[in-house]
């Protein structure tokens, strides 16, 4: 799966500790996500597109 | 687990593992004394070799705790990735001396050897995920 959060992040002009604060994960996992080497669960990615206000399928594509 | 700041369930981890290991090796020290030079026999020898062990149950469900407490879902899957490094081990290497012992009648390993690989691999897997996922500086 790729993902979109690294430049919606940077559209917002928020750091990774402070989306990690906003979705109360560490910034490790915020780092994880953005460079792919860990797909949230679906309420994880649910509480990333409200955060947003996009749709999952906006931030989270299927890599095939 | 080795990212700062520390979550609630991960300090609530650091404080239980903390106090069991003291009282694992108040235990240890105490049964060995006991055995050793109070000379303990019957059912009194069985108890000095069953309180240690409780501990031992007690570290396993602290581990099980923070599972269960633990919000941060990447987190939470690191310290099941160690877990299941040190089982993998453990069991591999076990296998591998149960062979050798049934074939060869050699192969035993020391008291307590399994225990010991089991939170070494553990240990060891944390810390190759830690300097895996480490973060550098914010943008």
């Amino acid at each position: 799966m790729t993902n979109h959060l690294k430049a919606l992040r940077a559209e917002l002009g928020w750091s990774q500790a402070f989306l990690a604060e906003r979705l109360e994960v560490s910034r490790q996992s915020v780092n994880a996500i953005e460079t792919g080497k860990y797909d949230p669960s679906l309420p994880l990615a649910f509480k990333i597109a409200r955060l947003f206000g996009r749709k999952i399928e906006e931030i989270f594509e299927d890599a095939e | 687990m080795g990212c700062v700041p520390k979550s609630k369930a991960e300090k609530q981890y650091m404080k239980r593992m903390l106090v069991t290991m003291s009282v694992y090796l108040v235990l240890v020290f105490g049964a060995t004394w006991a055995v050793r030079h109070a000379h303990v026999k019957g059912w009194l020898l069985v108890v000095c070799a069953v309180v240690p062990s409780l501990a031992i149950f007690r570290l396993l469900q602290v581990v099980g705790l923070y599972l269960k407490e633990e919000t941060d879902e990447f987190v939470r899957q690191q310290m099941v990735n160690a877990i299941l490094w040190g089982t993998a081990a453990v069991l591999g290497l076990s296998a591998f001396t149960d062979f050798l012992r049934s074939y060869t009648g050699t192969g035993e390993l020391p008291p307590f050897t399994m225990f010991v690989v089991f939170w070494m691999v553990f240990a060891l897997a944390q810390g190759i995920q830690s300097l895996r996922n480490r973060v550098g500086g914010d943008d």
